[in-house]
């Protein structure tokens, strides 16, 4: 029994050092009624935001090893373009670079392909990406959001819908996956939902020869038999271009999940059109009237390659995976934190089954934090703000510069005031300009 | 130095106050202290007389966000750099307002303020040149005079400028007449805050040269001319300061060229179409005839006022870009001028009535009321304008500087409580664009304002390429206002393409009651918002 305690004792206490921070108290997320999620491709949090002021970035001294033996080593640097080359992002990179939680095998990884082992120690900042920064700013960027398993896309995107890998580690099988996804549920529950797809073409699925292009490997219903083969939920599948018109007639679905295109941000991919791309999707969430019940979450699917430096929680076999970036967008978000709650894909899983009350999938989704932790729904709404393009915005000449300027005008005014009340004076009271100077020179 | 000569018929006049009783003359100075007061008291009222019916108009919009910038306001800091081209006097002083908080009412009552200090400063310039008849006429005149009413109870440079100016004349005056030093040194001073309040002020020192190149009586003095310089220049040293702190040297140089080279906004008969409306018929008739009489006259007081008057007259006329307020400086002087044809009738009934000849002294009863009703067709003729100026909008395609934009503090309103913070907006032109940056917080371009440094103000950013930043999403909204269309077709069109080549959805329409050129008022919508996507 004493044995038995001590473990569970010993359990609880990995658990809650691994899994960092307590969470905090979830706040009930009813007066959520719409809620996007835009999944863009391949980058870390240290990749994106590991200079960002206040949250947990790039350490000072980190220098990656570039072979097994000697001192050679890269340190982390700023891209001095807003693209670069595609590291490899396998799983098996994911885990030589994790190297049993040392976390440096990012160079090696690279080095050990033959790929240039300087490309994951390259960050963009402000500078490069100013929209996503000041979203930052404004709402809440989470520095605990890891990618629910290792490596690339396919598990992800699983996850991402089914709480699971569903055997997807090799590929979408020939037969597609049959699992049960969160619009399963959703549409049990007669929640409405939608999957909105960049550049959508519907005959490209899990049986068509493309099968395994980014669309079905992005767009994960695409493998499923159920959801392409019967209309009803097919239908639920559509491009991209109907979720401004959903926007604009105030027929946003409850739950929206965007898949991107050419403007996934996916290296080799320009960072900047990716931000475009994803800023206009919020932007246009802004502007209409699901506004003032939603939240829009922003985030990516997996490392890409790329560095980070927070050892991720293994809470099993398949992960979780490094750290990505992720913002919350609501007038509910705690606007300028950071959240430092651990999160992964299925966190967003557990706000739909919080929110619209249906079952878990799997345990990773029942155990995960709700990102409504992100959320204070008590706090006055906040206005929708586009971010400025220029990071930080652009601040009100110093006061040293205003005030000199100020002083300089009041100073000639004063001037003017005294000297007509000189000249009002009664003679017999009023010193001539000889006389001032004199009385000056005296130093009186 | 050249005396003070009294034309003959004044002779009379001048003996007779003089021998009045230390007691009449206390009850007069007290009659005249009421009277004046009751200049103040209508001069303000018709200038708060619905001062915050109506928003501001652009340049309004764009003073008082350069004060609120200068106030360290950061929302206002965004929008509105402080330094643009003018000197910053005006500003300043807003500023100091706008510490204990943004309005444009309390904006506006300042410039009220600072506007009817002129009506004092005119009443002691007529009292200095003339007699006390003159000051009292050219008080009550300035006071309702709808020129000034309208410029003066409107974030307007012009209003501060004049006044400044008249104060500067007037220190001259008080040196012509008492030669002592320190009322030039004074002017000086006086000079360089007409120069702060706007860069055009500088007319005062060329009517200063003027008046005393026609007067060579008149003698400075080289030293106390040195003294006088280095005072000026020294009192000006805010605007070279605000130019280095501002980086601006090269917006500064820009606005003069551009200054320099812009195309006439109107024809050269521009000031005679629209002065006689701004001072009234008989106020015009009766300024003209105190010039005809000046230049008779050309007394060294006539030939101050006449430099006054012709100087900035002849820059502005000669200057292509034209503006209703500009000679507004010019106004004190045709006012004293005008006040003086009226007080040289009073003095003629004050000899009828002394006069010898019964059937002389008794028509001097009928030149007295006609003296009273004269004065009072004058003074209802300017009331009667001013208070249908200050109690209603602008008219369609009405003048930049007679009003506010009806509607634009209501559309930006709605536009900072209902669209996303950091959104942005293409107007017609700049117009509107100052006025969504005041009131809707939200970045602005005007469609007109043209790519080319040279045919542009300075101040403003053209927009290249209008397509790639609706495409980019750098624009969201596009704004529409009746009063740019009406002013620049072209670009209405331009902006009307847009709107329907980019899905342009009407989400917000002003409407307000517009004074057409009829003269009729017509409730029609102002300005429209549309939303647009790439």
């Amino acid at each position: 029994m004493k044995a038995r305690a001590i473990t569970f004792l010993a359990i609880l206490a990995l658990a809650l050092g691994v899994l960092g921070p307590t969470p905090a108290v979830a706040a009930d997320p009813a007066a959520i009624n719409h809620l996007v999620v835009l999944m863009q491709e391949n980058h870390t949090f240290d990749n994106y935001f590991g200079t960002f002021p206040g949250a947990d970035g790039i350490p000072k001294n980190v220098c990656q090893p570039v072979a097994r033996t000697g001192s050679t080593c890269i340190a982390p640097h700023h891209f001095p373009t807003s693209h670069s080359a595609d590291p490899d992002h396998s799983s098996q990179s994911a885990r030589s670079a994790y190297d049993d939680g040392r976390m440096d095998g990012f160079a090696l990884a690279q080095a050990d392909r033959n790929l240039d082992p300087s490309v994951p120690m390259g960050y963009w900042d402000g500078s490069d990406l100013p929209l996503y920064w000041n979203l930052a700013k404004d709402y809440v960027l989470a520095d605990r959001f890891f990618s629910s398993a290792w490596g690339a896309s396919q598990t992800n995107h699983l996850y991402w819908i089914a709480a699971q890998a569903a055997g997807g580690h090799g590929g979408i099988p020939p037969n597609g996956f049959d699992v049960q996804t969160i619009f399963d549920r959703l549409q049990g529950a007669g929640v409405s939902w939608k999957m909105y797809v960049q550049n959508y073409d519907p005959k490209q699925t899990f049986r068509s020869k493309d099968a395994h292009g980014p669309q079905v490997v992005w767009a994960t219903l695409l493998a499923f038999p159920r959801f392409v083969d019967t209309p009803s939920l097919f239908s639920h599948i559509v491009d991209l271009s109907e979720y401004f018109d959903d926007l604009e007639r105030g027929t946003l679905p409850a739950v929206s999940y965007i898949v991107p295109s050419g403007a996934s941000e996916h290296p080799p991919g320009n960072v900047t059109v990716g931000q475009e791309f994803g800023v206009s999707l919020i932007t246009a969430f802004m502007r209409s009237s699901s506004w003032n019940d939603g939240l829009f979450v922003c985030t990516y699917d997996d490392w890409g390659g790329f560095y980070d430096h927070v050892a991720p929680p293994q809470v099993d076999a398949d992960g979780y995976g490094f750290r990505v970036p992720a913002l919350f967008i609501s007038p509910y978000a705690r606007g300028g934190t950071i959240d430092h709650t651990v999160y992964d894909y299925t966190s967003i899983l557990r706000f739909i089954e919080d929110r619209w009350k249906v079952q878990p999938l799997t345990a990773r989704d029942a155990s995960a934090n709700s990102i409504a932790a992100a959320l204070d729904l008590s706090q006055a709404p906040l206005p929708p703000s586009f971010p400025d393009r220029v990071y930080p915005p652009p601040q009100p000449p110093p006061a040293p510069a205003r005030a000199t300027l100020f002083m300089s005008y009041l100073v000639v005014v004063l001037l003017l005031v005294s000297a007509i009340a000189w000249l009002a004076l009664p003679p017999q009271r009023r010193l001539s300009v000889r006389q001032l100077l004199g009385a000056v020179r005296r130093g009186r | 130095m050249a005396s003070r000569t009294a034309p003959q018929s004044l002779a009379s006049s001048v003996t007779s106050v003089a021998a009045i009783t230390p007691a009449v003359r206390a009850r007069f100075d007290w009659l005249a202290i009421t009277a004046l007061t009751g200049a103040l008291l209508v001069g303000f009222i018709v200038r708060v007389w619905a001062i915050g019916a109506v928003g501001f108009n652009s340049d309004e919009a764009v003073y008082a966000g350069q004060a609120a910038a200068l106030a360290g306001d950061p929302t206002y800091s965004k929008f509105f750099a402080i330094f643009r081209a003018h000197p910053l006097l005006v500003q300043f002083l807003l500023s100091v307002v706008f510490h204990f908080g943004i309005s444009d009412v309390a904006a506006r009552l300042l410039m009220v303020m600072l506007g009817l200090a002129a009506v004092p400063l005119v009443y002691l310039l007529g009292e200095e040149l003339f007699s006390r008849r003159v000051a009292l006429l050219s008080a009550f005149i300035l006071a309702v005079a709808p020129y000034h009413v309208v410029v003066t109870h409107q974030v307007l440079l012009d209003g501060p400028e004049t006044t400044l100016f008249l104060l500067t004349m007037y220190l001259i005056a008080r040196y012509g007449a008492t030669a002592a030093p320190r009322y030039l040194y004074v002017a000086a001073v006086a000079a360089a805050l007409t120069f702060l309040a706007k860069e055009t002020g500088v007319l005062v020192l060329f009517a200063i040269a003027g008046f005393a190149l026609a007067t060579p009586a008149w003698r400075f003095g080289w030293k106390r001319l040195l003294i006088a310089s280095g005072v000026f220049v020294v009192a000006i040293s805010p605007y070279p300061i605000s130019i280095l702190i501002s980086n601006a040297s090269d917006t500064a140089k820009q606005f003069l060229v551009w200054q320099l080279l812009r195309r006439p906004n109107h024809p050269f008969t521009f000031y005679a179409e629209v002065l006689p409306g701004a001072l009234g018929p008989v106020l015009l008739v009766l300024a003209v005839v105190g010039v005809v009489l000046a230049i008779r006259r050309s007394a060294w007081e006539d030939r101050l006022l006449l430099a006054w008057i012709f100087v900035p007259l002849s820059f502005y006329e000669a200057w292509p870009v034209k503006g209703y307020q500009y000679l507004l400086p010019v106004l004190p002087a045709l006012v004293v001028l005008a006040a003086r044809v009226i007080d040289l009738l009073a003095i003629r009934a004050d000899e009828m009535r002394l006069h010898a000849d019964r059937f002389i002294r008794g028509r001097a009863t009928i030149q007295r009321i006609a003296v009273a009703a004269i004065s009072a067709t004058l003074l209802v003729s300017l009331a009667v304008p001013t208070l249908a100026s200050v109690s209603s909008g602008s008219a369609l395609g009405s003048l930049a500087g007679t009003g506010g934009l009806p509607g634009g503090r209501e559309a930006g309103a709605w536009i900072d409580a209902n669209l996303p913070q950091g959104s942005a907006f293409m107007t017609i032109g700049p117009t509107l664009s100052n006025i969504v940056q005041f009131y809707g917080h939200r970045r602005s371009q005007g469609l007109s304002v043209s790519p080319n440094p040279q045919r542009r103000n300075p101040a403003y950013d053209p927009i290249p390429n209008p397509d790639a930043a609706i495409r980019a999403l750098k624009v969201q909204y596009l704004a529409w206002d009746v009063w740019s269309a009406s002013r620049s077709t072209h670009f209405a069109t331009r902006l009307m393409e847009y709107v329907n080549r980019y899905h342009g959805r009407l989400i917000f329409e002003e409407l307000a009651f517009v004074r057409q050129a009829d003269g009729s008022v017509v409730r029609e919508p102002v300005i429209r918002i549309y939303e647009v996507r790439p």
